[in-house]
């Protein structure tokens, strides 16, 4: 038994993929499969973040339930029956990394990419889907340039800059196709926080992918924005 | 106005109405004063198609923009070349904008001036109307005063309410027997809903959806326009309820002139009870489709972009400022008062075919009566046309139609003998929604209208998950080929269908579908 606050609380018994297993309070289902050895492709979910859904590359099917689930966002309950090999639930879980290697452009911006790394798993070499059109790159800024090609808008960086570190920078802005991730304030900002915004620029998963300029000389802080 | 953090929408409504833009200097500005990240600001600003956000040294828009709608029945109608001609003829000093539904269907096409609505606009008749400078909110029918209402024995049911000679029981009952259902789309029973609400923890919240946006749906904006307080009275009724005193109020931007009219219904009802009513706070929507879905509206009014929450938690319990939420459709509480008036068993003993209960449908298309016509649950699309809207145009012989708006998907005229409900249609892959019927003719062409719907959630899916953003967009694509890939875009379907955060992604595949099963000769599929 372990304690939340003043309350015993019980774990909870749960059916994945035909096995039992056991979830402590708050884990997500996503969580107790990596306990468990079972392989959810991934990509918004990242440890030590809040957990956000938004990609659906980890969708599993849930007994009783009409769509499939987020397996990073849901909380296992008593019982339930979860499938993340199921028909269903493979093919989501497919055409939504196919959806996105179509997004992504061909350049490699990190010797890590999740992306390639889940498509793989699956044999998926291509995007019978298509591509966009990638947003030009901005080197605006003398410290830091941004480049999006490879941005998937799973909001990690955004997360990271709001959530974790406070500097909230970092936005999405637009909708639909055309929601991008941006840094409205990158040139308003003094160099402090965009100093501490390159860390998560740089994590290698498919969010912004950064090329820092170590050589330019930080500015001071300038008035007015670039929109 | 305070300072607050859930009225930046309202604020930028200020800028933008003002400067008819929103600038970086604006934003900034906006930033420092509410102690905000600029970032936050701007991506706000940017999700709102009603926000014009310039960036310095590019040029700030007319400060006149004509908007021609382009969903399905404006389209059937010649909004296309409406468009073309008038941003040939208009110049540089108008804007001319395509946008969608706008919530005037039976007067297609349509075109907005301002905020002045111009009914089955010609290229003429706007350019008269800019010529007069008659931009200002279109002119409103008489709506029944709170005098007049009360005269007709509104807010008895209230009074009676509050007094206790109606018990709370009682009306919880008698909803429930009646059947009424949610009448935003979702359907879900309404009696049963207050009854959870009312099981959550203090203080709740209620949070009233007049987003109408589904392309074909005008009736909320029909009843509104005549007869607000009747909606009121069931508001304040469901407030007594269920124990609330903070009720909001999300009204489309398309909407100016139901805006107007609540807030002087709101300021009436002021003067005639005393203070013991609960507060309303009325916002102001800013041009997204998806604020309709109820927690994109939840987000929106919070000030926030208007992007779905994952469920669970439903809004019930964790909702609007994070607390318990009752969110209603606004026609589902016109309703109540009479319910509770005649009986639940005069609601629930109308209805053809087994069905129960009354339908406002939103007629258009190539009928001689379009409009509103409440008509039984469970009447098929032939009785419609021919009992309650005159007949086909002439010359029109029925092919189609749409039975719930864009997201209802399309059906031959060979299932118009179908009735039209909740629950009905999921047979044919369909739905009834909204009960937004268009009517399409042997003219017309289903697979055309299909795509229109399919532009339409792509311009107006949030972009939050990969399934709707993305899938979205690549359906447009493979629907513009003049051979349909049937089986990639059935792939597609399940994804959007399965994996989709709301309903908006989960639905748009439907006339996908739909075209794919009962006209597979137009896309070539044959």
């Amino acid at each position: 038994m372990n304690r939340l606050g003043d309350q015993e609380v019980a774990p909870i018994s749960f059916v994945l993929d035909g096995h039992s297993v056991t979830a402590q309070p708050q884990e997500t289902i996503l969580q107790v499969a990596q306990k468990s050895g079972v392989d959810i492709p991934h990509l918004c979910y990242s440890e030590g973040l809040r957990a956000d859904g938004n990609c659906r590359a980890c969708m599993v099917e849930i007994e009783g339930e009409r769509v499939l689930a987020p397996a990073c966002c849901r909380q296992p309950t008593e019982g339930m029956n979860v499938q993340s090999t199921s028909d269903k639930a493979l093919r989501s879980q497919s055409l939504v990394l196919e959806l996105l290697k179509g997004e992504v452009g061909p350049a490699r911006h990190s010797p890590i990419s999740e992306l390639e790394y889940w498509c793989d798993s699956r044999g998926l070499s291509e995007s019978r889907f298509g591509g966009r059109t990638q947003p030009p790159a901005d080197h605006s800024h003398p410290a830091i340039a941004v480049n999006l090609e490879s941005c998937i808008q799973c909001t990690r960086c955004l997360r990271a800059c709001r959530e974790e570190q406070v500097n909230d920078v970092i936005g999405l802005a637009y909708r639909g196709a055309r929601a991008e991730t941006t840094s409205h304030t990158r040139r308003a900002a003094t160099m402090a926080p965009v100093s501490m915004t390159i860390v998560h620029l740089h994590d290698p998963v498919r969010g912004i992918s950064t090329e820092l300029d170590n050589t330019r000389t930080p500015i001071p802080p300038m008035a007015g924005a670039a929109v | 106005m305070p300072i607050q953090r859930d009225l930046l929408i309202e604020y930028l409504h200020k800028l933008q109405d003002r400067y008819s833009h929103i600038s970086a200097g604006h934003i900034v500005a906006l930033a420092d004063l509410m102690k905000l990240a600029p970032a936050e600001i701007y991506e706000v600003a940017t999700f709102y198609h009603h926000f014009d956000v310039v960036a310095d040294g590019q040029p700030i828009p007319p400060a006149l923009t004509v908007r021609v709608c382009e969903s399905v029945t404006c389209e059937l109608f010649g909004s296309e070349l409406l468009v073309s001609s008038l941003q040939a003829s208009l110049g540089d000093d108008v804007r001319v904008q395509r946008v969608p539904c706008v919530g005037r269907c039976d007067e297609a096409p349509v075109a907005v001036v301002g905020k002045n609505a111009i009914p089955r606009a010609t290229v003429s008749q706007v350019s008269d109307v800019i010529r007069e400078g008659s931009t200002a909110i279109t002119a409103q029918p008489d709506w029944i005063s709170i005098e007049e209402y009360r005269r007709g024995d509104g807010y008895k049911t209230y009074e009676a309410c509050r007094a206790g000679s109606l018990t709370h029981e009682h009306i919880l009952d008698e909803l429930e027997s009646s059947g009424l259902r949610g009448l935003g789309g979702a359907g879900f029973p309404a009696g049963r809903k207050w009854r959870i609400l009312k099981d959550q923890s203090a203080p709740r919240l209620m949070a009233i959806n007049i987003d109408e946006g589904e392309p074909g749906t005008f009736k909320d904006r029909y009843y509104l326009e005549r007869d607000p307080h009747r909606f009121i009275e069931g508001m304040l009724i469901a407030a007594e309820v269920i124990g609330i005193d903070c009720c909001y109020l999300y009204v489309r931007d398309e909407y100016p002139g139901v805006l107007q009219i609540l807030e002087d219904a709101i300021k009436e009802l002021g003067s005639v009870f005393d203070n013991q009513l609960p507060e309303v706070h009325i916002r102001r929507g800013a041009g997204a489709y998806i604020c309709g879905e109820e927690s994109a509206m939840i987000e929106s009014i919070e000030g926030k972009r208007g992007m779905p929450r994952l469920r669970p938690p439903y809004v019930a319990e964790v909702g609007l400022f994070g607390r318990p939420t009752l969110e209603h459709n606004c026609e589902t509480l016109y309703w109540v008062r009479d319910i509770l008036e005649h009986g639940a068993d005069w609601f629930s003993g109308q209805g053809r075919r087994g069905r129960h209960g009354l339908r406002s449908f939103s007629v258009s298309g190539r009928v001689k009566k379009p409009g509103v016509h409440l008509a039984p649950a469970g009447i098929s699309v032939r009785e419609l046309i021919e009992e309650f809207c005159g007949g086909m145009l002439d010359g029109h012989t029925f092919n189609a139609y749409f039975p719930g708006g864009a997201s209802g998907g399309i059906l031959p005229a060979s299932l118009g003998d179908e009735p039209l409900d909740f629950d009905t249609l999921q047979a044919h892959g369909s739905f009834i929604g909204s009960a937004a019927v268009i009517i399409l003719s042997d003219q017309d062409s289903p697979r055309q209208a299909a795509l229109n719907t399919m532009r339409f959630f792509s311009h107006e899916s949030c972009g939050q998950c990969t399934p709707c953003r993305v899938g979205c967009d690549r359906a447009e694509r493979l629907m513009e080929l003049p051979h349909w890939d049937t089986e990639l875009l059935e792939e597609l379907a399940c994804v959007m269908e399965d994996a989709s955060i709301c309903g908006l992604g989960q639905a748009a595949p439907n006339p996908i579908r739909t075209v794919i099963r009962y006209f597979p000769e137009e896309v070539g599929a044959e």
